[in-house]
């Protein structure tokens, strides 16, 4: 898992972290990284892979927001000097890949490969 | 009341502008943007396509007939050239020194110049290809007064007008107003009450950017920037998603 998370993060030259995370648990199963990055900060982008998926307002969204009635499948959380991309699949919703770059870094190009990786990670679960 | 100090509502001019205007006919120079060359020229450059988020091609021209054509989108350059027929595509990061040594010439060079704006298609970039202005900055010189760092967000809303299917501005008072299309728009209200009354409503120093999208392919997204007290919420189609992040990350 660890050679495929790395893999994926090394396509894009903004990407610095990619790492795979349990929702329901809050737990993060394997990460790649580009520097050297404590359990604590992998921590803290699962908890907020959580609260932007599964918050009060991702809940809003499928009361009220969206047309399919159901909470978010992706989402982005960002300011001047940093992204956080956060993408799921249907038919894994507790599971998602969580990336953090740079703010220029193109998030509609990392979508479709971490959804892929994520349906592939599934199948051989 | 003015929202901003005054550079700032120039600039919000120069991009409403910018949007309204009908792309240039080939026999016009364009809009005058520098009096003089050099430094003052080059800073009149790098602004112009700091504000170009949609795909445009700037055509620079100097007071001796010399052109540099720029495709830019989402403020990065993706090619490069002297004239229509003599461009360098599919530019990345690598490439950023050639594009400041040619920026330079053509800025030297330069007795005055004028920017013409035309719309163009584009592929859709990817984060990896063009040039940006902090990719150009280790080649240029240290003095330039270079564009502010921070968007005010009129501008980012003005820069988001064209992909933007509904918009729920609270301002700084409280009081919402929605524009665009009905049915999003009663659905950002919904969004925005609801929010208020949970404890995610409080206010913050930075600037928060969030979006969210939906499960069914091909609808929308949904954006909801918090910048102290005021909330902005911008419905917009996803195939827009990274212009929409250009627009509002330096948003402040």
């Amino acid at each position: 898992m660890r050679e495929k998370l790395d893999s994926l993060r090394t396509r894009f030259t903004g990407c610095s972290i990619v790492a795979f995370a349990d929702l329901s648990t809050g737990l993060v199963f394997a990460a790649s990284t580009r520097e050297k990055t404590d359990q604590e900060r992998l921590d803290a982008l699962c908890h907020e892979a959580r609260d932007v998926l599964c918050g009060p307002v991702a809940k809003t969204m499928a009361e009220t927001g969206f047309p399919s009635r159901q909470e978010p499948m992706h989402a982005v959380s960002f300011d001047a000097g940093r992204l956080s991309l956060f993408v799921r699949t249907l038919s894994q919703p507790q599971e998602a890949l969580c990336f953090v770059c740079d703010p220029n870094t193109s998030v509609t190009e990392m979508i479709g490969p971490g959804a892929d990786l994520l349906t592939q990670l599934g199948r051989e679960a | 009341m003015p929202d901003g100090p005054p550079e700032d509502e120039k600039r919000l001019r120069a991009v409403l502008e910018s949007l309204a205007s009908d792309a240039d006919s080939l026999s016009t120079r364009g809009r005058e943007i520098s009096s003089t060359g050099g430094t003052v020229a080059m800073e009149a450059v790098l602004r112009e396509i700091e504000q170009t988020v949609l795909p445009r091609r700037l055509t620079f021209a100097s007071g001796s007939d010399v052109q540099l054509v720029f495709d830019v989108t989402e403020r990065r350059i993706l090619a490069f050239g002297s004239d229509l027929s003599n461009t360098q595509e599919n530019l990345s990061r690598e490439q950023a020194e050639l594009v400041a040594d040619h920026l330079r010439s053509f800025c030297n060079a330069a007795e005055i110049v004028h920017v013409r704006c035309d719309v163009t298609v584009y592929a859709e970039p990817g984060g990896e290809t063009g040039v940006s202005l902090p990719d150009l900055l280790p080649y240029l010189a240290a003095d330039l007064d270079l564009p502010g760092q921070t968007v005010p967000v009129n501008v980012a809303i003005a820069e988001s007008r064209p992909f933007t299917l509904a918009l729920l501005d609270t301002g700084v008072d409280g009081a919402a107003t929605v524009e665009g299309q009905d049915s999003i728009g009663a659905r950002l209200r919904q969004l925005e009450e609801s929010f208020q009354a949970n404890l995610d409503a409080k206010p913050g120093d930075k600037p928060r950017c969030r979006i969210w999208v939906d499960q069914i392919p091909g609808t929308f997204a949904v954006l909801l920037v918090q910048i102290s007290r005021r909330r902005i919420w911008l419905a917009f189609e996803v195939d827009h998603l990274d212009a929409c992040i250009a627009c509002w990350s330096r948003v402040g």
